[in-house]
């Protein structure tokens, strides 16, 4: 096995390859020429982001015997022991095999020795997270005041596992994830050197399924060698990853335009088959409604959406076939689709649940607005404004009715229907009152809801009450005596003015909320009824016997 | 065992050979794909072309080497397999001490680490150093059911391989080679949806088989809508072992049923067997979405501990339609 892996074998030697971490490679270089190099440092970031490499390589360049231009010379003694892993000063630890006091106790003990080749003895103490926490304390103090040849290099990837007073120690360099365009450059610069074809397309794609770690991307990219030969093409970059090509997204996003279930089921089944990944395509799919959202909300959308003008072309046209709304309802579905897949164990399911309900939100989108209408018309009728216009209530009901609403969307607007003909009776008696009782409690459930929305917790609380009467202004809720605890909670300035707030949202009358118990409540549950009576008999006088009909 | 026995995954078989063919064979490979599918045999077929003295563009499969790598007694290969439900630290040690050491009688070693996604987070990290840098004649080969499952510091070393499914006609002559008739063999091929090890699982051992009769008894019962019968069924499922491939089935039928209710189309129905059934049942949408949600909340609820029997009273009586 004399073959070594890209991602091992283009390890920058140098600060000056290694990518996307300047910031980090500067200030390093600028230590050492200032000689201000400090005792303990903190490399963390994402994997495949350089921390080791970083960590290496400022170890050459400490012992380096003939370093120009704070550089190592990778030729010295000193720089090959390095390399090859082998020099007496620069000690490579891995922290998760070696994660007990014990071990740090043997390190503490090794400190003093004064190096043996170069001018200081440097630690890389690599997974350094994977300590315990009496290593973590038995490192403490040599970490703050070691002998003066020696330097502490930690590298992790989960800093937030790294006790503070080990934190406050060290020196934090925070590696960031490597950009695309960064990713692309190094990769060019590897085919080139191994003389293989490779197309830009493919190379984005690369860099982009490596997520800002350039050890995946040479991994992905050593595997594509392996799969193509001597030239590497899209196509042969969507086999090893298992994804698809933009053309089956096309494909899908056509099914969903034409509401097509079968056609998008019988693609999710192809896709099952050939063996792609099933997250991954979830992935690429949001990734795709993204590009499609950017070109229907932006007008140059060439710098954000990185494809070829051909393709853009097609995303434009669909963009618009399918508009913003629905998109972004896509976008949501299957954000959540890919969150579920992460855990289950029948992944297609999940993906085929996602598809037939994208099919129907695309179908459906439609009556978003129409909904958005009928909720503006019915907060006009909880807050009497519509008095005299009972007709409209029935003309907006039956236009979903008739263009041939879904299920779902009928019966909801059916049962928004009997709340407006309710409420709207009620307004009619109430003509000289602006708001009243009966009014609020057809709107409870309603307000209840909103409350839930802005104010979780206030609605837990409100839960407990009901509204009883109206008096100057004062709205009473009643309380049963065991909920004193809910009582309290409502009447909390913060709790009481996010209700009277909703409530004056829903009804347009700015209300001040009363709590009481039920037993302190003058106004006794009995005379329900007869009032309720009392209203229809006035009903019964406005517009004769034979309409009416009770719901209850 | 040579690739050539393997049936179907021409992809990874490609890979494996191009990068034996052309020397370029890296130190880590991370194979993943669903249970079944056959990640152990590719990679116990990679480890036979590895040792195998005769190779020509495949392992020969008759030599000493690749009899005992499939019996594994070689003593440069190793398997390492979650001991209880997980793989542990000292597992993970025990292979760090190993790599030390030259190869007994070979060139190479090479570990295999099946069911990667179970190590501990301790065995996972302790293995990271060992698996980005190992010595040059060492091979790791990892399989893993889920690839979301495993931390991306060890992904990012390894070259992931997707195992996919294999075809249902190639699945359908397996089963022919292990004797089974046409009639039947197609229908097993079906209803493993691409998988031989559940092919099999079901021509072979006879436990998909039962497993496939608790579902569908559980459906009747379900249809039936005897409360009783409900609650008994529940006691009488809540002791078996193979609950969750239980609900699997189950789910599987609600899909059917939901799949065939949108589409119409029998190819994408996966119990082909029971097309019949799956015809006369009333086809709401909006209540086989529930099902199927109830399902997947049952599954999970199980997973996290909560009382089986609790779970499946209550999952029986929502399937059923008798509370909400």
């Amino acid at each position: 096995m004399s073959y070594m892996a890209l991602y091992r074998e283009w390890r920058p030697q140098k600060f000056s390859e290694i990518v996307g971490q300047e910031h980090v490679s500067r200030t390093l270089k600028n230590a050492v020429a200032a000689n201000r190099i400090a005792h303990a440092y903190l490399f963390c970031g994402p994997r495949g982001t350089g921390k080791t490499t970083s960590a290496k390589v400022l170890a050459k360049t400490l012992n380096c015997q003939n370093s120009k231009e704070f550089e190592p010379c990778n030729q010295c003694e000193n720089c090959r022991r390095v390399t090859e892993g082998t020099s007496m000063d620069v000690m490579e630890i891995d922290a998760a095999s070696n994660r007990g006091i014990d071990e740090i106790r043997d390190l503490r003990e090794k400190v003093k020795f004064a190096p043996s080749e170069g001018r200081y003895r440097i630690y890389i103490i690599d997974e350094v997270h994977m300590l315990t926490t009496e290593a973590f304390n038995a490192l403490l103090k040599t970490l703050e005041e070691p002998p003066a040849h020696v330097i502490f290099v930690l590298a992790t990837t989960e800093p937030h596992k790294i006790p503070m007073t080990v934190l406050s120690r060290c020196q934090r360099f925070d590696f960031r994830s490597i950009g695309i365009i960064d990713i692309i450059g190094r990769l060019r610069t590897v085919v080139n050197e191994l003389k293989i074809d490779a197309d830009e397309e493919a190379l984005q794609l690369i860099s982009r399924s490596a997520e800002g770690g350039m050890r995946d991307a040479l991994s992905i990219l050593d595997q594509c060698i392996s799969f193509g030969g001597n030239s590497i093409t899209t196509e042969d970059v969507n086999l090893v990853l298992g994804t698809v090509n933009s053309e089956f997204l096309f494909r899908i996003t056509k099914s969903f335009i034409n509401c097509d279930i079968t056609e998008g089921l019988k693609l999710v089944d192809n896709l099952v088959r050939e063996g792609k990944d099933v997250r991954q395509f979830t992935k690429d799919l949001t990734q795709h409604f993204r590009n499609l959202l950017l070109a229907e909300v932006c007008g140059q959308a060439e710098e954000l959406i990185p494809v070829s003008v051909d393709l853009l072309t097609e995303l434009r046209k669909m963009a618009s076939g399918l508009g913003r709304n629905r998109i972004i309802a896509l976008i949501e579905l299957f954000t959540s689709a890919e969150r579920e897949i992460k855990w289950a164990s029948q992944p297609r399911l999940i993906l085929e649940l996602a598809m037939i309900k994208a099919c129907e939100k695309v179908a459906s989108a439609n009556y978003d607005e129409l909904e958005a209408r009928i909720g503006r018309l019915e907060n006009e009728f909880a807050k009497g404004s519509f008095v005299r216009s009972e007709r409209t209530a029935p003309t907006i009901i039956d236009t979903p009715t008739s263009s041939g609403a879904s299920k779902v969307s009928v019966s909801s607007v059916k049962k928004h229907a009997k709340q407006i003909s309710s409420g709207g009776t009620s307004d009619v008696a109430a003509e000289t009152a602006n708001v009243d009782i009966e009014n609020i409690k057809n709107c409870w459930q309603d307000i209840l809801n909103r409350i839930k929305k802005v104010r979780m917790s206030a609605k837990a609380f409100l839960i407990e009450g009901r509204p009883v009467h109206i008096n100057e202004g004062n709205l009473f809720l009643a309380f049963p005596p065991e909920y004193t605890f809910h009582k309290e909670k409502v009447e909390q300035p913060e709790n009481k003015d996010a209700i009277e707030q909703v409530i004056k949202e829903v009804t347009g009358a700015g209300l001040k909320i009363k709590c009481k118990f039920e037993n302190e409540i003058s106004m006794p549950e009995s005379d329900e009824p007869t009032k309720s009576r009392g209203l229809i008999d006035e009903a019964v006088r406005l517009f004769g016997e034979e309409v009416i009909e009770i719901n209850d | 065992m040579p690739f050539s026995q393997i049936i179907g995954h021409e992809q990874p078989k490609k890979i494996f050979q191009n990068a034996l063919a052309e020397g370029r064979f890296a130190h880590a490979y991370l194979l993943h794909g669903v249970s079944g599918v056959g990640k152990k045999s590719l990679a116990m077929a990679l480890a036979a072309n590895l040792f195998c003295p005769d190779r020509t563009i495949d392992a020969c499969g008759v030599c000493p080497t690749c009899g005992r790598v499939e019996q594994n007694k070689h003593p440069d290969f190793f398997i390492i397999e979650p001991s209880g439900n997980t793989i542990k630290i000292e597992q993970i040690r025990e292979i760090q001490k190993r790599v030390q050491l030259k190869p007994y009688e070979g060139t190479i070693k090479v570990f295999l680490l099946t069911d990667a996604e179970c190590m501990t987070r301790e065995a996972t990290n302790c293995l990271l150093k060992m698996l980005e840098e190992p010595p040059s004649d060492t091979v790791f080969l990892l399989t893993a059911n889920n690839l979301y499952s495993i931390m991306p510091t060890i992904i990012s070393r390894c070259q992931t391989i997707p195992v996919g499914k294999v075809s249902l006609e190639k699945i359908e002559h397996l089963l022919q080679n292990h004797g089974l008739e046409a009639e039947q063999a197609k229908l097993y091929a079906s209803l493993s949806d691409g998988v031989p090890g559940a092919a099999l699982q079901l021509a072979v051992s006879g436990k998909g088989q039962e497993i496939r009769r608790i579902a569908f008894d559980l459906e009747n019962v379900i249809l039936k809508r005897d409360i009783n019968d409900l609650i008994k069924k529940a006691e009488e499922v809540e002791k078996k072992q193979e609950l969750p491939e239980i609900i699997d089935q189950l789910m599987l039928w609600y899909r059917d049923r939901l799949i065939w209710s949108q589409t119409g189309d029998k190819q994408l129905i996966v119990n082909k067997d029971r097309f019949e059934e799956l015809k006369a049942l009333s086809q709401d949408k909006e209540k086989l979405l529930e099902g199927i949600e109830c399902l997947l909340e049952a599954k999970n609820s199980i997973s996290q501990n909560v009382n089986t029997r609790l779970v499946l009273e209550v999952l029986l009586l929502r399937l059923a339609g008798m509370v909400s």
